[in-house]
């Protein structure tokens, strides 16, 4: 993830930090996105998404 | 009755003896508003402690037994319940000062049935901040402390839940569990924890992490304790919309039919992962206890496993920042830096990101149903290591150097994920006296099985029977 596009989703969500903070932030998510994005290499091909099962019955 | 040794029997032979009039519940309660007294200001288990309202309750309750109105097996038990299920008039903080004047006013179904069961709270357990963490760290109410060693961690997020069972201070507690924070600190303070199937305990009244994930479960000294907390506590809700109106069987009658027959299966993928050696060494003689029950153990592949912890933290991180969106945005420089980090990232995570982990989600799924037409449960080992000292940040095992969140959680988030049921049971103790614990996994819904199994471990050895403190 680029800093622009960084700044303009905490935007949109109504982030307002100072700036030593925003940048800690933009630190840790650049270390972490690697192993959390991982599962793209999943094949997901007709898959659907999963549905908690809502009131399941016998 | 010695008081000195009241504090740590377990919830089935106090009940035992509340039947027979041996013991009576204020008794009880005073016994261990005592024990807390004497080692609370070492462990800080507790948030809100509750003496005044457990001594009326355990009077009212102990005339309900000279009345001979006996309600069951948890009638004039004292208990513990994480800082995040709400009790009605009760303060109910979730870890945070930001809510440190939050009183709910509804009981979550939890706290209900307990009080139905004629169980008494005797107080509101110390939780890591949000029950967003591993650690059982928490600067605002003070850290928790393992009773085996005090400068070491509980784990989290229900660290209070296990230093409190752990040190006699209740003989259970009620915590939650989202991606291990029942079965961490449960192994780290050498507990039983159990985390039920997704939909079998109501999560009405309880703060979110992650809707799609969290479990509340029991945690105790036993397995039978763990059955018999079930009983009580298990059940259809309508206030829950992803409750399993299903019927719920009586969980300790399963207990002691034997094990003989069934078939165990090892993760090939999980025990790849980085392992305290004296861990493996304690799980592999758990596992050959299991073969000398009679159990069949053979090896099964899970290749999706090893994408379980990416599926499930996008899913996690994107439910706990929509729930706290607001408290993010008016009260971000109050929350503890490293929860802040967490909560604060789950704004990156796109729709599409969260949709696509929900699609693998199903792939996760679907491999981990397939597993049990070949097995009838599955084995890990809890952690793949014990606890360490508070504030650390890394661990390294096997010449890698592991962040303490990924660490703690690499053989529990799976079962967050697909909702399957699991349990932790103490099974050896490193060489510096502290619990290792094995888990077991079990079909959705079977959680008897996963009982039996683990019962039948725990009688064979006597690893439960090892207390921190005299």
């Amino acid at each position: 993830m680029d800093r622009e596009t960084f700044n303009s989703m905490a935007k949109e969500f109504g982030l307002e930090a100072e700036e030593a903070h925003m940048e800690e932030l933009f630190l840790y998510i650049q270390k972490i996105w690697p192993a959390l994005k991982r599962f793209y290499e999943l094949d997901l091909k007709d898959l659907e998404p999963f549905m908690p099962v809502y009131s399941f019955k016998e | 009755m010695d008081s000195n040794h009241i504090y740590y029997l377990s919830l089935s032979e106090l009940s035992q003896l509340i039947q027979k009039k041996e013991i009576s519940p204020v008794e009880l309660v005073e016994a261990l508003l005592t024990r807390i007294e004497t080692i609370e200001p070492k462990l800080n288990s507790f948030i809100t402690l509750l003496p005044e309202q457990a001594i009326e309750n355990a009077k009212a309750l102990e005339k309900e037994i000279q009345e001979g109105k006996y309600r069951g097996p948890l009638h004039g038990i004292p208990f513990g319940l994480k800082d995040l299920y709400y009790v009605k008039g009760i303060r109910n903080t979730s870890g945070t000062k930001i809510f440190h004047d939050f009183f709910p006013n509804y009981d979550s179904t939890v706290a209900f049935k307990l009080k139905k069961a004629g169980a008494i709270l005797l107080g509101k357990l110390n939780l890591h901040p949000f029950a967003y963490g591993v650690t059982g760290e928490n600067e605002e109410y003070g850290h928790m402390h393992n009773p085996w060693n005090l400068n070491l961690i509980t784990g989290g997020s229900s660290g209070g839940n296990g230093s409190a069972v752990a040190s006699g201070e209740c003989p259970f507690a009620m915590g939650s569990d989202t991606g291990g924070s029942i079965r961490i600190p449960s192994s780290l303070c050498g507990i039983v924890g159990f985390k039920p199937t997704y939909g079998r305990i109501s999560r009405y009244g309880i703060t979110p992490l992650a809707w799609s994930q969290d479990h509340p479960g029991p945690m105790a000294r036993t397995v039978e304790d763990c059955a018999l907390i079930m009983n009580a506590v298990a059940g259809y809700d309508p206030n829950d919309l992803t409750s399993a109106n299903l019927s719920v069987p009586d969980y300790t009658q399963g207990l002691k039919k034997g094990i003989k027959g069934l078939r165990l299966g090892i993760i090939k993928e999980a025990i790849e992962l980085p392992i305290e050696p004296f861990v493996k060494d304690s799980f592999w003689k758990a596992v050959d206890q299991l073969v000398d029950l009679e159990t069949i153990v053979s090896e099964v592949s899970f290749p999706v496993y090893y994408y379980a912890s990416s599926i499930a933290s996008v899913i996690q991180m994107a439910e706990a920042t929509a729930y706290h969106s607001e408290t993010i945005k008016s009260h971000g420089e109050r929350i503890y830096p490293p929860v802040r980090l967490r909560l604060e990232s789950g704004i990156f995570i796109s729709a599409t990101d969260y949709i696509q982990a929900q699609r693998a989600r199903t792939l996760f799924c679907r491999q981990s149903l397939d597993l049990f037409n070949k097995v009838d449960l599955l084995l890990t080992p809890t952690l793949p290591t014990v606890a360490f000292p508070i504030g650390t940040s890394s661990v390294k095992i096997e010449g890698q150097k592991i962040n303490v969140v990924s660490l703690l959680t690499q053989f529990t988030r799976p079962f967050n994920l697909n909702g399957f049921p699991a349990i932790t049971v103490p099974c050896g103790f490193s060489e510096n006296q502290l619990p290792i614990g094995l888990q077991i996994i079990g079909r959705p819904f079977d959680e008897e099985t996963l009982l039996r199994v683990a019962y039948a471990y725990e009688q064979a050895t006597e690893w439960h029977l090892k207390r921190p403190f005299p």
